[in-house]
């Protein structure tokens, strides 16, 4: 397949998905059961009154009128209004995302540093003690369920030994919020050049931040590994050795970067793992992003929220998998000329 | 005669080879059995070590560090951690138990029609799975657990919706290069209707890869359930649940009792880490090359 013919494909099943995923939120928020009207008016509601509240909601109109409605309001990036907040959960939405942003990329960062290292020498030393190593990170983090490793971490480095402060936020709760220019309290504290915000900021993003990346560390450990592995095998290399290249020479300048490309692929996945990792931590530690938001919504049945956040999120991951699939194939042909399996 | 020669093939009569061929080489699946017979064990005959009611509240004898009434300690409400453990063992493997089942049934089922037929029945199929795909398993099974309600069975079909496209997808493409093979042909020869080609005589060959995904299953749904449990969104207290319990202890999100949600926490770990190592060691296995 050419470039344009590969790009335009990838393009229109992306289109699909989101297409289809915009449909499937709107049947998971109207057609189940909970019937969020009720649940407004509370248990002892007269039904006329759940009847005044349907029709507010405009969930008394027959289904297609209230798609025709949800996809007019999606084109004109109306999420409807939020229950708890009362504003658009738009606004609400895009005021939490850099939290929740500044979150999940440090918590990339700090994953890829000790991750990807370790993957990569666990291949080259393939059975070795590194090797066991990031077998054991693998392991952990495949097994260990995120809000328990939170909690302890917690109350062993807050509560026990006082290394990080209390997990209630994203600063020392007098102090207050750097002037925001990206709303992320790291950088908008180094622009602003307040070192005081920084280095709270810093602290207060350390704990979580750390918590999150053991969600995604066994993925990256993994795709590193298997991916080097799998170039390690090559004729290339086998010829490198021959022409006596030292290893040194062979991992670092023949094999690495070509390890590197397959690494891409799980990003959409890890993307995936940290928007889910998010509305656990941030709970755990009170931190004012989406997931925080998310899960507040789904408590409260807050049904527009709930929407959005889902939307916002499915949107996120088809964009992020499109962006990957096109970057893949644009670095290997091989890709886009069919002669890969996606699952090679 | 055919069916029977393929049989030979197929997972289960592996499985009684399985100990001449080696488990002492495979340790990590012996470790896997070890550790999931004993958790089974527990679960099993949780009903008579328990020494404590697990749901009523005990009297006055509230946090209590463990002790030897108390091995694991007790709760807010002075219930014994130890009898909570025991009866949620039951829960939590019961669930992710029947999670990975309804997967792989509907998964297998669903991968191996659609990969066989191929066309437009498979184009519905992978667009369909596709669409699920685009949520990630758990923030899924959170929005369908908060609109469909937090009774045990809608957890169950939450989460098994969440991953059952990966068993669909994992099958299918089994399916694909198997359908190509001699034996797939002549068993076309030999008059069979295509039903039972496929069920018969091909899903076997494919049913490997689905049960090492099985296994792995039966952890994401152990872990899932108990993350829905604990932000609220899954199975209800007083119920004995691992997130609930872990949940039970975090009450201020700091608290000095830690063994209120070390030890529900753990028994998650220890359970989830038994089926990824099955998984793992199924894997190595069968396909000792991917190892």
């Amino acid at each position: 397949m050419n470039l344009p013919g590969f790009v335009l494909k990838r393009f229109s099943l992306a289109l699909l998905t989101l297409l289809g995923a915009l449909i499937a939120v709107f049947l998971l928020t109207r057609i189940l059961p909970g019937n969020p009207a009720k649940y407004r008016a509370g248990a002892f509601a007269p039904p006329e009154t759940v009847a005044e509240i349907e029709k507010q909601m405009g969930l008394d109109k027959p289904l297609h009128v209230q798609f025709a409605r949800y996809m007019n309001g999606l084109l004109h990036f109306d999420l409807g209004t939020s229950w708890n907040t009362r504003r658009p959960v738009a606004d609400d939405l895009a005021r939490r995302l850099p939290a929740s942003l500044e979150l999940s990329v440090a918590s990339f960062l700090l994953a890829t540093v000790i991750a990807l290292p370790l993957g990569i020498i666990a291949a080259v030393k393939k059975g070795s003690l590194f090797d066991q190593l990031s077998r054991f990170v693998t392991t952990i983090s495949a097994s260990v369920a995120l809000f328990w490793m939170g909690t302890m971490l917690i109350y062993l480095l807050y509560y026990r030994w006082q290394l990080v402060p209390a997990p209630t936020g994203r600063l020392d709760i007098l102090l207050p919020a750097p002037d925001r220019i990206t709303g992320f309290y790291v950088l908008d504290s180094l622009l602003t050049g307040n070192m005081e915000t920084l280095f709270s900021s810093l602290k207060h993003l350390f704990l979580p931040a750390f918590t999150l990346s053991i969600a995604v560390m066994g993925i990256i450990v993994k795709g590193a590994r298997t991916s080097m592995l799998e170039v390690l095998r090559m004729d290339y290399i086998r010829t490198a050795y021959a022409l006596g290249m030292s290893r040194r020479q062979v991992v670092l300048e023949q094999a690495l970067q070509n390890a590197l490309i397959p690494v891409i692929t799980i990003l959409a996945l890890v993307f995936g793992f940290l928007m889910a990792g998010n509305v656990v931590v941030e709970m755990l530690f009170s931190w004012p992003g989406i997931g925080h938001y998310a899960w507040n919504a789904l408590l409260s049945k807050d049904f527009d929220s709930v929407q959005g956040f889902l939307l916002f999120v499915s949107a996120g991951y088809v964009l992020l998998n499109l962006l990957v699939d096109l970057t893949y194939g644009l670095v290997d042909p091989r890709i886009r000329l069919g002669m890969r399996g996606k699952n090679a | 005669m055919l069916d029977s020669t393929i049989a030979r093939g197929g997972p289960f009569a592996r499985l009684s080879t399985l100990w001449r061929r080696g488990l002492g080489r495979n340790t990590t699946l012996a470790v896997a059995l070890i550790l999931l017979s004993g958790i089974l064990f527990i679960a099993i005959v949780g009903p008579w070590i328990a020494p404590y009611d697990p749901i009523a509240i005990g009297e006055g004898d509230w946090r209590q560090p463990p002790s030897r009434e108390h091995i694991m300690g007790t709760d807010n409400f002075g219930r014994d951690i130890f009898s909570r453990l025991v009866y949620a063992a039951r829960l939590d493997l019961a669930i992710g138990l029947a999670v990975a089942l309804l997967c792989f049934a509907a998964g297998s089922l669903i991968g191996a029609f659609s990969g066989y037929f191929g066309g437009r029945l498979d184009d519905i199929v992978m667009r369909l799975s596709d669409i699920v795909i685009s949520f990630p398993a758990f923030i899924l099974a959170m929005g369908i657990t908060a609109m469909l309600g937090t009774e045990i069975i809608y957890v169950i079909v939450a989460v098994a919706v969440a991953y059952t496209p990966y068993f669909i997808r994992i099958t299918r493409s089994e399916m694909l290069s198997i359908r190509e093979m001699d034996y797939a042909d002549a068993a076309k020869v030999a008059g069979n209707p295509q039903w039972r080609i496929i069920v018969r005589h091909l899903m076997p060959n494919s049913i490997n890869v689905a049960l090492v995904q099985a296994s792995l299953a039966v952890g994401w749904a152990i872990l899932d359930v108990a993350g829905l449990s604990f932000l609220g969104l899954g199975i209800q207290p007083p119920t004995a649940e691992w997130g609930v319990m872990v949940r039970d202890g975090v009450s201020g999100i700091v608290s000095e009792e830690w063994w209120i949600y070390f030890f529900p926490g753990a028994a998650i770990a220890l359970t989830v880490l038994g089926f990824n190592l099955l998984g793992d060691g199924l894997r190595d296995l069968w396909a000792p090359e991917s190892k």
